[in-house]
Parts: structure tokens; C-alpha cells; sequence
């Protein structure tokens, strides 16, 4: 695996945020079939090694492009824009307020009379969120250029936020059911 | 498509030759072996036609006792007796306070927190000791039955077992010698023996109670390949704690209220074991129990065992639910339901795990042999007896790995349920000038706080080039392979310097104490350590020599240029050589060579098995070819 080979081109993709999910994972099998250390079970140790660190780095691949924030955040790495080395934080004030009001709608789900609806609701709004932040995305990145870049950095930083809510939501939706 | 396939019809260098390979389900009560032969799998049952060996284990002064005879002598050898060594596999001393008050042994604590040993009249021994005891027996069987030594064996662990109970039972084979090709998930085992039956595709869940440990994984299979999603479970219920609740029921109803003594308790656990049998068949059964001066005569009904074991079999059932959310799936996705395990002949668990699919669960492999059957399908073709072009399993690791951060919180590196082999990097840096070492502390569990969390290991990394404070970069991989264990490699970016790292695991052994295990296993005495390890290397050395000459028969003209692929000769002439010799340094500085001659070849021949992969017809549709 070449090392200058990006995950796209490893799974034989154009580079763009629309993929084909069905294709990634019949494509993800195939290689799956002839790189997983079980097809190099009765090799020599060195082709062991190498069968095992060829296939976490195609489960790596896998994982980042079937994960739509993921994957954006990796399209974004390959035009040059390291997202997590950007630690600045000026968010357009709607947004950040939109998100302040959802935080509270979550905190006090907890405590409302029938939490596990309350949680759904939160967890529906943010999921029409991500899918309007997902098409902003997909806009803007088609209309490269890279002055439009900045805005479609934006956009996977917003759904970075809205992606840590979800997690949030899952987590009180843990402790609620007691799993 | 397989890569390093020693044999392809029609240019085969060398006759294709039929390897010895098991599968092993190494249980809490029970311990099977099986095997394929003349293609299809089956147990292999001992001399006297027994499937099942007892996972007991009985230490006398003349020597080591497993199976039926030992579960007998446990009322009268108590102490030296060792039943359900698995639940204290990877475990250390602080485990078995809470739940070893249910094991009549004497523990030992060698150092404080660590693993714990039991005192037996034949000296201390280890949980991976005790097992290896049972897998040496099974492998004697395996062998005898096929006709020579094993080439490997694939043993099942259960899929929550963590990093340190599959470690713990990766050393216990390599105590009894035996190469391990694998350790492999048990529901993921019995989905192979159903799904390749059935030529199952959909979405099936595989319910797996044991005696003692409780796993549920769901699959996604697809034309061969068995897909894990999710898995979950709990290492610590299973069939054992049904009896429990009838003893309890019995000691409440029958007034038993002045403590029973060892052998009493035993005699009471297995009375409550019989009438849980009983009742799977019967409506009602009468059992009588004698203690002291005193005894009892109760009966007790299905639908009163029922509620007894109610709380159990719904702690299973919440557990399934946090499955099916990590995969995210609903109950009304899952196709079928396998179950797996003792347990699951219960009726009361099989209506309530019917109830809760929507389906009526599937039983006709025998729970208690199920997983070994699908073990040895696996081990068939991983030790290359069968393509296993068509069979293809992608497990997960089941439990997300950490470090220790600030303030005793964990920072997940690994999250559960992703395929595994997985690798993750992560950048560390010093807090100190010229600091040259750092301690990191590996964790495994879905909590925040460190101390809710199990403890793997402590790694010390060394040999950081000392530099100003935040200015050394180290990243650190952890990497966990095909069997969810997990090893960790440090490199300092700025330099390039190797942190050598060293492993403290924190219930485990380290190599050297493996090492003076195997030498102090009885069996291994009487062999000569030297030549065991010269007749390793010759396998080795064999097994290199094999797949590099049928990588260059099948791609060297394509691959390799013409200087390329003689030099690659010569070095292999020299090994070939050398494996005639007896010089183990001489075969192991060989492999060497040649691991690293043709290093280069085999990346390009994974890349070209990639690339053939996109542009070729792919499998999944040759396979709707074929149903077209």
C-alpha cells in the first residue's frame, strides 16, 4: 500500500463527499478477502505482520469514509485543512446559540417526566442538523475553488458539535435504560 | 484469491499436504474438541465415547488428574479439586475476593493485585496452568484421533471476554504447547457452523449462555462473509447463577439457617443444578436435601423456577438491547436467533429470547457443540486445508481501550465494537525538560473514570532523547490483532528514535514467567527444550521457504525484475541449506535474510491483490451470478 495512497483511491473512489456506501462495503469485502490475517493464517510470521497491518489500515480507511463526518473531515485533510490542529472557536452566533438551547433541552431531559421521548426529540433535531450541515457541505465543497473552502470548514466544524451532542444524547440514553 | 496459497491446482511445487487442525471450546464446566473430517466437522469424543471433558482439574502428589474422574474426586479432594478456572482467567486477587467465596480453593497472593495462584498439595498453580492442564488433554485426543501431532488449533474465547482473559488463554495454549491459529469468538463460532450449513444471509443474532459467562453478538452475513456488528455480554452470569438461585430458594424454604460446610454447599449446588435439569422437560419435580441432622423434602415447579431466574434471564435480555443499539439495528432487523450454550436449553430462556426477536430461536446444533464445530471449520482453513475462498469472519473488539489521562479520567484510543486488526496512533509529549521516560497506563472499559475501568497494563516508555519540555513528540500505536490483543509500538517523530517500551501487564505473565512455565510443565522434562526449539525455527524456516517459492512460481515474473527475483533465489538456496543443518542460529539468521529480501515482493503482491480486488468481477457479484 503505497503510502501516498489516500483512502479514496484505496477503495478505488472519486474524491468527494457523495459516495456510493453500498459499492464501499462490496469493495471493502473483496480486499477484506484477500488481505485479513485469516487467508494468512498458515504463512510465514513476516506475512502475518504484514496482512495484519494492511488490514487495519484498510479498517481504518473503511471506517473513515462510511462515517459522513469522518469522511468530510478526511476531504478537508487532503485539500490541506488539519481540523484538528484548529483549536480557534468563532462560530457564528446563531449557531452557537442554536447549540445552547439544545444543551439545555438535553440537560433537562433527564428530569422530564417521560425522559426517554425527550431524549428522541433532542436526538431528531440534531440529526435534521447534521443532514442540513451535510448538504451545505456537499455545496460547497462542489463549488471549489478554495475561497469557498473556509465555509466548508464551517460546515464540518458544526457538525463536529452536533456530532459530540449525539454521542452526549447516547450516553444519558445509556445511564437512563442502566445498560 | 488467496494470497500465499501453498497449493494451486495444476502448479503445486510441492504435493498438497493435509494438515492436523482443531477447533477447542474451552468452557466454564465443559471442554470439547472437534475437527473436520472428509469435510464436515465433528466432536471428537475420547476412548470411552465421552464428548464433553469436564473443565476439572485435580492436582494429586503423583501427578495431574482432568475431566470426569476429577469432577468425581472433588467431594472428597476439595481443595486440590479446580472447577471453572475460566472465571478466574486474566483476573487478579482483588476479583477473586468478590466472587472466589464460591470456589472452596485456597488462593495465593505472589504480589500484591496480582494474578492469583491456588495451593495444591502439588504446589502453586496458576489459572493458565490449570488450563493448559485441560488443553493438553484435548489436544492428546485431537492428535490420537487424526493420527499425528497438530498442526494448530483455533480455541474460543467468549466474545466480552478482555485483552486479559484472552491473553491468559493464548499463554495457557502456549504452555501446552500448542499453536494457536487462532482465538475466536464463540458466537461468532457458532454463526459459522449454522451459517455455513444454512447459506444464511440477513442479519442473525447469536445468544450465547454458558456456565458462566453470558455473550450476545449480532452478524451481518453476506455471501461467505460473516460481518460482526456488535457484540456484548457479561463475563460473570450464566448458568451457574440459576443454580444459585434455586439453592438460595431452597436454603429460604427449608429453613436452612446454621452455615453448610464445604462439602454440604457442594452437594446442594449440584441438587439445585439436577432440579434445573429436571425441570427442563418436567412440570414439577420433588427433591429431598440432607444436612447436619437435618433434612428436607420440597417440591418446586416450572413456573416457580421460572421467577426465580427472572431477574437473570432479564439482565441477559437488557444486554442483547445494548447490542442491537450498537449495531444499530432494532429487534424487528434480526432474520434468526442462534442459541448457544448449556443454558439455553432452559424453556423459560428460549420463550423469552423467542418473545423479545420475534422469532423462534434456532436449536438444532447441539448448544453445548456448536462452537467447537464451528472452532474446527475455522481451523480447517486457516491451517490451509480448504481455500476458504468463500469464508470470510470480521470480528470486533468488544470493549474500548484507553489511557489513563489527568485526573484519573480515561481517554478512549480504541473504541468498542470496531473490526479489528485495528491500529490507532496517538501523539504524546513531555511535561518536563530532558525528561527521557513516561509512564502510560492501558485501560479497557466504556467508563470515564479510571478506577471504573479495568487495568491491562502499564507501559514505561524509554530512551526519549531529552529535549525542552513539549518539544519531544512520541507517538504512540496501539494495535489490536485478529484474536482483541493488543500491542503497542513508540517512535519519537523528531528524531526518529524507537522508545523501547516495557510491559508490566496487570494480572498477566510476562515472557519470562511463560517461558519457565513451559519448562516446568511436566510433559515438557522429558523433552529436550533445544531441540523443541530447533524443530520451531525448521517449521518456520519451512513454512518461509514454502510461501516464497509459490509467490514467485505464481507472481515473480510479473512482480520482480530479473536481478530482483535471482538475488531473491540465492538467498533462499542458502536457507534451504541451512534447514538441512541443525544450527539453529544458522536458520534463525536465514530467515532473517529472507524475511527480509523478500519483504519488498510481498507488499507488492498485497497491493496487486488490492488492486485486483477493485478491478476485477468482484465475488459478491459472482455470487449473484451464480444465483441468477
Amino acid at each position: 500500500m503505497s503510502v501516498s495512497q489516500n483512502y479514496f483511491q484505496l477503495f478505488g473512489l472519486a474524491e468527494q463527499f457523495d459516495i456510493d456506501l453500498d459499492q464501499l462495503s462490496k469493495t471493502y469485502r473483496n480486499i477484506q478477502r484477500s488481505t485479513h490475517p485469516d487467508r494468512h493464517a498458515h504463512a510465514s510470521k513476516r506475512d502475518q505482520l504484514m496482512s495484519m497491518q494492511y488490514t487495519a489500515n484498510i479498517n481504518e480507511a473503511y471506517q473513515t469514509l462510511s462515517s459522513p463526518l469522518k469522511r468530510a473531515s478526511y476531504l478537508l485533510k487532503i485539500k490541506g485543512v488539519d481540523l484538528s490542529e484548529d483549536n480557534s472557536t468563532n462560530m457564528d452566533p446563531e449557531f452557537l446559540m442554536e447549540q445552547i438551547e439544545l444543551r439545555e433541552e438535553l440537560d433537562q431531559a433527564r428530569h422530564a417526566s417521560d425522559p426517554e421521548a425527550a431524549l428522541e426529540k433532542v436526538g431528531s433535531k440534531l440529526s435534521k442538523q447534521l443532514n442540513s450541515y451535510q448538504a451545505l457541505f456537499r455545496q460547497q465543497m462542489d463549488k471549489l475553488p478554495p475561497e469557498t473552502l473556509d465555509k466548508a470548514v464551517e460546515q464540518v466544524k458544526k457538525m463536529q458539535f452536533v456530532v459530540k451532542m449525539q454521542h452526549e444524547v447516547e450516553r444519558l440514553e445509556e445511564e437512563l435504560l442502566d445498560y | 484469491m488467496a494470497l500465499l496459497q501453498l497449493s494451486e491446482p495444476g502448479q503445486s511445487p510441492q504435493p498438497h499436504q493435509h494438515k492436523f487442525a482443531v477447533g477447542i471450546d474451552l468452557g466454564t464446566t465443559n471442554s470439547l474438541v472437534a475437527t473436520v473430517r472428509s469435510g464436515s466437522a465433528e466432536v471428537i469424543p475420547d476412548l470411552q465415547g465421552r464428548r464433553l471433558l469436564p473443565s476439572v482439574v485435580r492436582y494429586c502428589t503423583d501427578g495431574v488428574i482432568v475431566g470426569d474422574e476429577a469432577k468425581q474426586a472433588a467431594k472428597q479432594d476439595p481443595l486440590n479439586t479446580i472447577s471453572s478456572v475460566k472465571r478466574l482467567m486474566g483476573r487478579g486477587v482483588d476479583d477473586v475476593k468478590t466472587f472466589g467465596n464460591q470456589m472452596p480453593f485456597e488462593f495465593i497472593e505472589k504480589e500484591p493485585g496480582g494474578m492469583p495462584y491456588i495451593r495444591t498439595v502439588a504446589g502453586d498453580v496458576s489459572p493458565v496452568n490449570v488450563s493448559a492442564e485441560i488443553l493438553k488433554v484435548l489436544a492428546l485426543r485431537g492428535g490420537e484421533a487424526l493420527g499425528g501431532e497438530l498442526d494448530g488449533a483455533v480455541i474460543t474465547v467468549p466474545a466480552y471476554f478482555d485483552e486479559a482473559q484472552r491473553q491468559a488463554t493464548k499463554d495457557a495454549a502456549k504452555v501446552a504447547g500448542l499453536n494457536v491459529l487462532r482465538l475466536l469468538n464463540e458466537p461468532t463460532a457458532a454463526a459459522v457452523a449454522y451459517g455455513l450449513d444454512k447459506k444464511e444471509e440477513g442479519v442473525i443474532a447469536v445468544y450465547d449462555l454458558g456456565g458462566g459467562t453470558f455473550d450476545i453478538s449480532i452478524l451481518r452475513l453476506h455471501a461467505g462473509v460473516f460481518e460482526v456488528l456488535s457484540t456484548a455480554g457479561d463475563t460473570a452470569l450464566g448458568g451457574d447463577d440459576f443454580d444459585h438461585s434455586v439453592a438460595e430458594w431452597l436454603v429460604k424454604k427449608a429453613g436452612i439457617s446454621e452455615g453448610l460446610n464445604h462439602s454440604e454447599s457442594r452437594d446442594l449446588l449440584q441438587l439445585a443444578c439436577q432440579v434445573k435439569e429436571r425441570l427442563t422437560t418436567e412440570a414439577s419435580t420433588s427433591l429431598s436435601f440432607r444436612w447436619g441432622q437435618q433434612s428436607c423434602q420440597e417440591t418446586i415447579t416450572r413456573a416457580e423456577f421460572d421467577q426465580l431466574i427472572e431477574p437473570l434471564v432479564a439482565k441477559t435480555l437488557k444486554v442483547c438491547k445494548r447490542a442491537l443499539r450498537d449495531a444499530k439495528l432494532k429487534e424487528q432487523d434480526i432474520g434468526n436467533v442462534v442459541m448457544v450454550g448449556g443454558s439455553t436449553r432452559v424453556p423459560y430462556v428460549r420463550s423469552r429470547v423467542g418473545e423479545m426477536f420475534g422469532s423462534r430461536p434456532m436449536v438444532e446444533i447441539d448448544p453445548d457443540e456448536v462452537v467447537a464445530i464451528g472452532a474446527a471449520i475455522q481451523a480447517d482453513v486457516l491451517v490451509g486445508n480448504q481455500s476458504g475462498e468463500d469464508m470470510l469472519l470480521l470480528d470486533v473488539n468488544p470493549l474500548s481501550l484507553g489511557i489513563e489521562t489527568m485526573g484519573g479520567l480515561v481517554e478512549k484510543i480504541i473504541p468498542r465494537n470496531l473490526t479489528i486488526p485495528i491500529a490507532k496512533a496517538q501523539e504524546f509529549t513531555t511535561y518536563k525538560d530532558g525528561q527521557t521516560a513516561m509512564a502510560i497506563h492501558v485501560l479497557q472499559g466504556e467508563r470515564e473514570l479510571v478506577s471504573d475501568c479495568r487495568s491491562l497494563a502499564r507501559f514505561e516508555l524509554r530512551g526519549i532523547p531529552p529535549m525542552v519540555a513539549g518539544a519531544a513528540r512520541i507517538l504512540v500505536t496501539f494495535q489490536v490483532d485478529a484474536d482483541g490483543i493488543l500491542s503497542v509500538t513508540a517512535k519519537e517523530q523528531s528524531t526518529g528514535t524507537e522508545s523501547t517500551i516495557q510491559v508490566k501487564p496487570s494480572y498477566g505473565l510476562n515472557d519470562e514467567e511463560i517461558t519457565q512455565m513451559i519448562k516446568d510443565s511436566i510433559d515438557y522434562a522429558q523433552h529436550d527444550v533445544a531441540a523443541r526449539q530447533l524443530r520451531e525455527k525448521q517449521v518456520e524456516g519451512e513454512a518461509l521457504l514454502a510461501s516464497v517459492t509459490n509467490a514467485l512460481a505464481e507472481d515473480g515474473d510479473e512482480l520482480l525484475s530479473g536481478q530482483e527475483r535471482e538475488q531473491l533465489t540465492d538467498k533462499l538456496s542458502v536457507l534451504m541449506r541451512a534447514l538441512t543443518s541443525q544450527d539453529l542460529a544458522a536458520i534463525t539468521r536465514e530467515i532473517e535474510h529472507v524475511s527480509e529480501a523478500s519483504s519488498e515482493f510481498a507488499s507488492r503482491r498485497m497491493d496487486a491483490s488490492i488492486k485486483k480486488a477493485l478491478s476485477g468481477k468482484s465475488l459478491d457479484k459472482l455470487e449473484l451470478d451464480k444465483q441468477e
